[in-house]
């Protein structure tokens, strides 16, 4: 489809549910604030809970990788037993307990962990939302996004179940998932598609999976192995952790998840240092014969700032073992108002991520070289003399402010891509779907979509986002979200009215010869999520 | 913050949180001329004054008005703007002798510029 857009006068009366949202906030922060007890920050010294799942900043200043000393592991929620005096002068710090980060975009706000035990610690996560398009498409369906998927209905997004084992030095953790989340990010891996025993059925419920052990060296190292959460892209899988529910393109379209092995060492207690040998670039497989490597270095210089840095190189694209990926992802953060006297707005941060990469070799090039041919009918010739451009260049930054103790926030925020070649551009869903859906489209036997989205080198892709919404917070274990978010990109690719599935949306219904999937350059969006984890 | 601000705010939130899901649950589907719709639907679910249709040699439906001559959307015409290229490509048949007679004649522009 060539439209422009979804016609913007399709469902005006959306508008008044923003409108009243919009009002309620007005009114909501226009009552006269009281002091007292809100949902507190935990005190610097205390220890931080086990980490959620997927928060990378988190993982490092969380019990689990940390955790050498066993009375923090034993009692996260608690003061740790007060050592005697020469252990405790002997013992290192431990890393990032000497501040409170649960103002980070990305990392848990919460305290403690309620269920703890001794050697385990149980976490349970549910993430439901509900999310409607202007364009109302007849299939219900999302396209572009890994957070969202189903339009105009009530969806459990993520519903996950585990937690952390600790005895001594040894740990592991599990979490489990369930929900549309199950299928909506394994479908970008296209890795499973080589050779058998279906790796994404075998590994689509488990969100992380990996076990280590830790060594008691500088301020600690572990060192883990299994599937574990990809630090790529400053927001956190776990939604709970983030300041916004729908992440602009810079985090939407970088890994959530990495199969392979990872050695976090921190020689300061600011300082972490992560390289990682992994399979891929979000993936189950390996496309060629080399693993991904890639690292990250993460520093907190004080309770109010975070500077962090994810680097990759791999070679994840199929049957071309001759092209190397490489990508670098840095966010900033800053708490730049911080006082709990001030009941009203005890808190403002902002963080800014730029993200650059691209693929080298087998005809394509970064920054360089052919591109805008976005007509199937007539792709780009790449070569090795004449290359195509295959480069990824994005930012996104967003700001937020505390409300009322922390129980109400704001956030306003946003972000660009630019992405020649498409290679990180997430596939389009139903007939046109770039990918193979083995299981979206006629159960588990793959159908090739009638119109797939063009994936071929020399392709141009470009789009921006703009958002904002509201979080509320009664509780350090719930979290509601309301938000609006505008998309756009340069060619034709969200979801319009006519949906991406068949002329009524359904999947029985025959396709009739030539349909194409309504695909439309603009998608306008208000969504509401409840997030509960404990 | 005291009991009764926590519960104000409390109360606030979710009224207006059922007041936006019940807004957006009541949103509209009416369609603009050009717009994709669906015939197979109860109801019409473009707006006044159109009709859902399905052009000659077009694979899709469309708001158009009941008297195509008088539409200006490409989507409305005949070959519904790229339609009836996209039958043409399809696997031979006699529908896609008739979509491809008529691409040769009517050469679809995909708006799209190769670079130089």
């Amino acid at each position: 489809m060539i439209r422009s857009s979804s016609n913007p006068t399709r469902c005006i009366r959306l508008g008044a549910s923003v409108l009243c949202v919009s009002c309620f906030a007005s009114v909501s922060f226009a009552q006269a604030p009281a002091p007292a007890a809100a949902p507190a920050a935990p005190p610097a010294a205390q220890p931080t809970p086990p980490s959620a799942p997927s928060a990378p900043p988190a993982v490092p200043a969380a019990a689990s990788p940390a955790a050498p000393a066993p009375a923090v592991v034993a009692a996260p929620g608690a003061p740790p037993p007060a050592p005697a005096p020469s252990e405790a002068e002997d013992k290192p710090s431990e890393p990032f307990a000497f501040g409170d980060f649960t103002w980070l975009n990305g990392t848990s706000r919460q305290p403690k962990a309620v269920l703890d035990t001794p050697y385990f610690t149980p976490e349970v996560l549910i993430d439901v939302n509900y999310t409607q398009s202007l364009a109302h498409p007849i299939d219900d369906t999302v396209v572009g996004s890994t957070a969202l998927s189903r339009d105009n209905e009530l969806t459990l997004a993520f519903m996950g179940f585990g937690g952390d084992f600790h005895y001594e030095n040894v740990r592991g953790r599990l979490m489990t998932q369930f929900g549309i989340r199950s299928s909506l990010v394994p479908r970008n891996d296209g890795s499973a598609n080589r050779g058998q025993f279906d790796l994404d059925t075998d590994l689509r419920y488990l969100s992380e999976a990996y076990g280590g052990y830790h060594f008691n060296v500088w301020h600690g190292m572990n060192i883990d192995a299994g599937i574990f959460m990809s630090y790529v892209g400053l927001f956190s899988y776990d939604n709970f952790e983030n300041w916004m529910y729908l992440p602009s393109f810079t985090s939407d379209n970088t890994p959530w998840f990495f199969n392979g092995i990872r050695i976090q060492m921190f020689p300061s207690d600011k300082l972490k240092i992560e390289p990682w040998i992994i399979n891929g670039w979000q993936t189950y497989g390996t496309f060629n014969e080399l693993p991904g490597f890639g690292a990250q270095i993460l520093w907190r210089p004080a309770e109010a700032v975070e500077l962090l840095s994810n680097d990759y190189v791999g070679w994840d694209t199929q049957d071309t073992p001759g092209r190397t990926r490489f990508h670098s992802d840095n966010s900033f953060l800053l708490r730049y108002y911080n006082d709990d006297k001030n009941h009203v707005m005890p808190k403002a941060a902002f963080s800014i991520t730029a993200d650059f990469g691209g693929e080298q070799g087998d005809g394509v090039t970064p920054f360089h070289g052919q591109t805008g041919f976005n007509d199937p009918l007539h792709p780009a010739h790449c070569t090795t003399a004449n290359p195509c451009d295959q480069s990824f260049l994005s930012w996104m930054a967003y700001n937020r402010f505390w409300f009322w103790d922390g129980i109400l926030a704001f956030n306003v925020g946003g972000g660009m891509m630019h992405n020649p070649g498409r290679y990180l551009v997430l596939a389009p869903t139903g007939q046109a779907s770039g990918t193979a859906q083995a299981l979206s489209l006629q159960g588990i036997q793959y159908v090739g979509a009638t119109q797939p989205y063009d994936y071929n080198n020399g392709t141009s892709f470009d789009a921006w986002d703009v958002e904002t919404g509201i979080q509320y917070m009664p509780h350090t274990n719930i979290t509601y979200d309301v938000e609006v978010n505008h998309r756009e990109a340069s060619v034709p690719y969200f979801a319009g009215h006519g949906g991406v599935t068949s002329p009524d949306g359904y999947i029985q219904t025959a396709i009739p010869t030539g349909w194409r999937p309504d695909l439309v350059k603009a998608d306008n969006r208000i969504i509401f999520a409840m997030l509960v984890r404990f | 913050m005291t009991t009764r601000t926590y519960a104000f705010i409390h109360r606030h939130f979710l009224v207006a949180l059922v007041v936006g899901l019940s807004a957006v649950a009541l949103g509209c589907e009416q369609g603009a001329e050009g717009d994709r719709c669906v015939l197979a639907l109860s109801h019409n679910d473009c707006n006044s004054g159109l009709v859902c249709t399905q052009p000659s040699l077009c694979p899709e439906t469309y708001c158009c008005p009941p008297n195509v001559t008088s539409t200006s959307s490409p989507y409305c015409q005949v070959g519904c703007n790229g339609g009836a290229a996209a039958i043409c490509e399809a696997p031979a048949s006699s529908e896609t002798d008739a979509a491809c007679a008529f691409n040769a004649k009517h050469p679809y522009d995909a708006g799209y510029k190769e670079p130089d």
